[in-house]
């Protein structure tokens, strides 16, 4: 029989994987601490509940979900402080230095709108089916597809010529 | 090039070069969600005395069963203790198992004093990938303090933005083969030191010492501070976080120690 997850067991195992989403997802350290204590918050407060109704999965599935929902709705509330970066590297280092990449990285993903982005992270960073991703963020199918397109044109037009360089390193 | 083909590595490269405090993450969650528990376990007896009075002042007659469910506070599930992870969880290879969080507290053991004395150990692991623990020792001044250590497989490199923005605050570049250093930032926490220490082989030991007893799952007070500074020297630590014994595969007996002390003292 698969034993039950403690709390403190799950939480310390996904802590990292939930930060990295959330980090990419709203391009600020703090801002992504406080996410993910407050998804992990609220899977604190309903647990025992959590742990009779889902396995493993089910409780990852959950986390990104309330991750994804803290997210969205933090950037409807207009709370955040988040600072975006207006401009790109002029020149992103040469391969082997790449000390700007996630500088690099964020500043082009923080010029995407905010659900954009999430489609962007949960897409290509979790490797989520279109499916999935519509499931965790409660629209359609044929609405993640639009999102993906234009997330993927945008962030194709904002790297431009710097993309090629990007992805060598 | 196709951009999809070379964004998901793009985001994972960028993703693993975050240093990230999980202990600290995992400390402040839990008492957010303690908090979170009462106030709705509050609301919630709230609403249900409110909605007896409102069938009690009526006419309706007054059941005292139902007023007695009413008014119960809301039971509290223990959550089930998580002991299949103490000892070796796959046949030996070589002698050696996967470590897991019992594991870690089985070779923090053989680098500490034998007189230390271990209690309230809580630890985890991810066959091969990562091993989780926190455990408080007490090196016979009894004044304990919790050590918390996580071993990981995978990094990438830390490499942190440049300029004056939070991130690059927030992020510390670590060379490898070199322990990197810190003191324990913010959070009300009393005095205490983080040691960060990633090898050649591509993993990392991160190991914290607190000047009290870390609790993440106590709602008002995560940390009682026992002592003005954490035991020992910071050097004791740092030659503690270097050890070469940090592994993710580790010799049974080792393992086996690790597994019968943590059942023996488990929170």
């Amino acid at each position: 029989m698969q034993r039950a997850l403690d709390f403190e067991e799950f939480a310390s195992t996904r802590t990292r994987r939930l930060f990295q989403v959330a980090y990419l997802m709203c391009g600020d350290w703090h801002q992504a601490q406080d996410l993910v204590q407050t998804a992990l918050a609220k899977m604190f407060s309903v647990w025992p509940r959590l742990q009779r109704r889902e396995d493993e999965a089910g409780l990852d599935a959950y986390a990104r979900t309330v991750l994804l929902r803290s997210y969205l709705s933090q950037r409807r509330l207009k709370r955040s402080t988040e600072v975006v970066l207006a401009d790109l590297p002029d020149n992103p280092q040469p391969a082997g230095h790449g000390s700007d990449l996630r500088l690099t990285l964020t500043a082009a993903l923080g010029q995407l709108p905010p659900r954009n982005r999430a489609v962007v992270v949960l897409r290509y960073l979790e490797d989520h089916s279109i499916e999935a991703v519509a499931d965790m963020m409660g629209i359609s199918a044929g609405a993640v597809k639009s999102l993906n397109t234009r997330s993927l044109a945008r962030l194709r037009d904002i790297l431009g010529d710097d993309r090629e360089l990007l992805f060598r390193l | 090039m196709d951009i999809e083909a070379d964004l998901s590595r793009l985001l994972g490269a960028g993703a693993d070069q975050l240093n990230i405090p999980v202990q600290t993450i995992v400390a402040e969650a839990t008492v957010r969600g303690r908090r979170l528990r009462r106030r709705r376990r509050i609301t919630r007896a709230v609403g249900a005395a409110a909605a007896v009075v409102l069938i009690t002042g009526g006419v309706a007659a007054f059941d005292p069963d139902t007023f007695n469910r009413s008014q119960a506070p809301a039971a509290s599930t223990a959550s089930p203790t998580a002991l299949s992870v103490l000892g070796p969880t796959d046949p030996p290879v070589n002698g050696k198992v996967a470590t897991t969080g019992a594991g870690l507290l089985g070779i923090l053991a053989e680098l500490l004093p034998d007189s230390t004395r271990f209690t309230s150990f809580t630890g985890s692991g991810f066959q091969d990938r990562s091993a989780t623990m926190r455990v408080d020792v007490d090196f016979g001044d009894h004044l304990p303090s919790t050590v918390t250590v996580e071993l990981r497989k995978d990094w990438v490199k830390d490499v942190c933005p440049v300029g004056d923005s939070p991130q690059a605050h927030a992020c510390t570049d670590i060379p490898v083969g070199e322990l990197h250093q810190e003191s324990f930032p913010g959070n009300a926490l009393p005095h205490s030191y983080r040691f960060l220490f990633k090898r050649k082989d591509g993993s990392a030991v991160e190991l914290a010492v607190y000047s009290g007893q870390l609790r993440p799952a106590h709602y008002d007070k995560p940390i009682t501070q026992t002592r003005q500074e954490p035991p020992q020297t910071p050097k004791f630590w740092g030659d503690v976080a270097k050890s070469p014994l940090w592994s993710l595969r580790i010799p049974v007996d080792t393992a086996r120690d690790g597994a019968n002390r943590a059942s023996a003292i488990q929170e």
